[in-house]
């Protein structure tokens, strides 16, 4: 079973690598970690801060947008070229090519988030900047923001067209990205019917929120251990429920 | 195969809209094809002559090619000529100073938040680089300048004035324009119809990132010395000394403005002992401190605390006033010893 799901974990992750959607949103993410660079000369004042604010969230960015541009077509290309079907016709489950799949995207996305993470350290040092705990500790976190984006981008390509994927994607991103907004909402919301839906919408969103301690970063703020290993474990659990869900739904799925 | 497709008439010049097709039957209008027999009255046309056509084509495509990429750049050109002199036309209904007035459109920091999708930190930097570039936008113009030049002496003579009085407490000279040292030191824009949305602005930046201790004491120091908004700039450093209690500087800068605007000796040495025991202090403001303690008064203090103010600021400009200032102010304390 593993060495099937490797298979196609080692196909996915070259076919990711070789996709041309990568190189323009690098090439944004590398204009993105310049421009920091130059604004930050133009600040009267803590330039190296501001290389860390807006490099941080560039390479987070590029990463969510690799993973959301790149995960939409996954599945449904296939499906929808039919190449597909000679895979599967191999005695191979639906569920470890999913998981194959999976795993062989999450690999690249991670690999091209880090090695602009790498450029955003090496410009750091440039500019003096201190290459903390707490910097790797956020790049940590950054990078399950980026696994749960990839997780959602397959699990809407296994049943909807690219456009409808990206849609849903990008709602849930931004969604959770501002949960703590979410959450303020609710709890001033009135006590009336809705009330109880609104507050399972907020438990079920995925609560990006939880993954950015950037400031912490920046300010070089003490970590919070606690929150990094609870954080790590709820990035885990959701993408492990995302992989369940798009199993059941594409082991229904009529290829036909 | 391009070539061969279309072929002008023989021994006539490229017409514009006359492309011929070499296998169709003869045209009427003079026009012959390339594989047609001979015609009565007409030339002879031979097969041996299909490489002569189609070179003769080729020509003509290029030229024709050439000739309608020089009729699109100077379509562009024109094209961009125009655009260029709409947005001139439209700046000028919008009014001499657009990048201040942005100023007024400003969302609140909430709705930042959300554009920048929790990276408040992030959305911070970018509005104080605005608040920058509007502070470097309306920097000292020509005839400020003119102006400094033209009343340097009577401003020094009214600086020396100001410092041999510094012992009695003024605390009416809170703005800026009855203070001669900064008349020197300094430009000023109070009268800049957007420069009470500067500390808007600023007030912003520092509710994003409240941690961010660069726009406290340098927005108070641009918001003192160059718009004369003294009350304005005590509130961003006494805002700057609540959130960031382990920084040096937005105390230190209080202290500053203390000292300058209130002559508030007392107060000023307090603040500049306490940053003076922030952790993180540099040498030059222990420095200070102790030399507040030692009793330095009037012209001593002002220098003393100038010298300070010069290793501290990280604006050129800034900079290069505050030597002239010092300079100034040494060779009058060496005159003074001398006599």
């Amino acid at each position: 079973m593993a060495g099937r799901i490797l298979a196609v974990a080692q196909t996915t992750f070259r076919e990711t690598v070789r996709n041309k959607v990568l190189l323009h949103i690098l090439g944004f993410a590398g204009v993105m970690l310049a421009l920091s660079w130059i604004i930050s000369r133009w600040s009267v004042g803590e330039p190296e801060k501001i290389v860390a604010d807006i490099g941080l969230s560039a390479t987070t960015l590029a990463g969510v947008a690799i993973a959301l541009f790149s995960g939409i077509a996954l599945v449904w290309g296939e499906v929808e070229q039919r190449t597909i079907l000679p895979i599967l016709a191999k005695p191979l489950p639906r569920r470890e090519y999913l998981i194959g799949k999976f795993l062989g995207f999450s690999a690249a996305v991670q690999v091209v988030y880090l090695a602009m993470c790498t450029v955003l350290i090496l410009l750091l040092a440039i500019v003096e900047s201190g290459i903390t705990h707490q910097l790797f500790a956020a790049i940590y976190l950054s990078m399950w923001e980026v696994e749960i984006v990839v997780a959602l981008a397959l699990l809407f390509s296994t049943f909807n067209t690219p456009t409808v994927s990206a849609l849903y994607t990008v709602i849930l991103f931004v969604v959770g990205r501002l949960s703590s907004d979410v959450r303020i909402f609710v709890d001033r919301y009135p006590e009336t019917a809705a009330k109880p839906l609104l507050e399972a919408v907020y438990a079920i969103i995925p609560h990006l929120s939880y993954f950015n301690i950037r400031r912490a970063a920046v300010h070089t703020l003490p970590l919070d251990w606690d929150r990094l290993l609870y954080s790590t474990f709820y990035g885990a659990l959701y993408c492990v429920i995302l992989m369940t869900i798009a199993i059941l739904v594409f082991r229904r799925r009529d290829l036909a | 195969m391009g070539a061969l497709r279309k072929c002008p008439p023989f021994n006539s010049p490229p017409q514009s809209g006359g492309e011929k097709d070499c296998n169709s039957k003869p045209q009427s209008g003079g026009e012959k094809d390339c594989n047609s027999k001979p015609q009565s009255g007409g030339e002879k046309v031979h097969n041996s002559n299909r490489p002569n056509c189609a070179a003769s084509s080729s020509f003509s495509h290029r030229e024709r090619d050439c000739r309608s990429l020089t009729i699109g750049l100077i379509l562009i050109a024109l094209g961009i000529l125009v655009l260029v002199s709409l947005a001139g036309r439209i700046e000028k209904t919008i009014g001499e100073d657009p990048f201040a007035q942005s100023l007024l459109y400003i969302p609140h920091e909430r709705l930042l938040h959300w554009a920048a999708l929790g990276d408040d930190g992030a959305a911070a930097d970018l509005l104080w680089l605005r608040a920058i570039f509007y502070i470097a936008a309306n920097d000292m113009d020509e005839a400020q300048e003119k102006w400094m030049e033209e009343n340097a002496e009577q401003n020094r003579a009214r600086l020396e004035n100001y410092h041999a009085s510094a012992d009695t407490v003024n605390r009416d000279a809170l703005d800026a324009r009855q203070n001669p040292i900064l008349a020197i030191m300094f430009f000023w824009n109070e009268n800049s119809p957007y420069a009470p949305h500067l500390f808007s602005v600023l007030d912003k930046v520092t509710n994003l990132d409240s941690l961010f201790v660069t726009p406290y004491y340098n927005g108070a120091l641009f918001l003192s010395m160059a718009y004369g908004r003294y009350y304005e700039a005590r509130r961003l450093l006494d805002k700057g000394i609540m959130n960031c209690p382990t920084r040096w500087e937005p105390i230190y800068y209080r202290g500053f403005l203390r000292l300058f605007y209130e002559n508030d000796k007392t107060g000023a040495m307090e603040d500049i002992s306490l940053a003076a025991a922030k952790s993180n202090a540099p040498s030059f403001v222990l420095d200070l401190a102790a030399r507040l303690r030692a009793g330095l008064t009037g012209r001593d203090a002002a220098l003393a605390f100038l010298y300070s103010l010069y290793e501290a600021a990280e604006d050129r400009d800034l900079k290069k006033r505050l030597e002239e200032v010092i300079k100034t102010m040494t060779i009058k304390q060496y005159n003074t010893i001398v006599e």
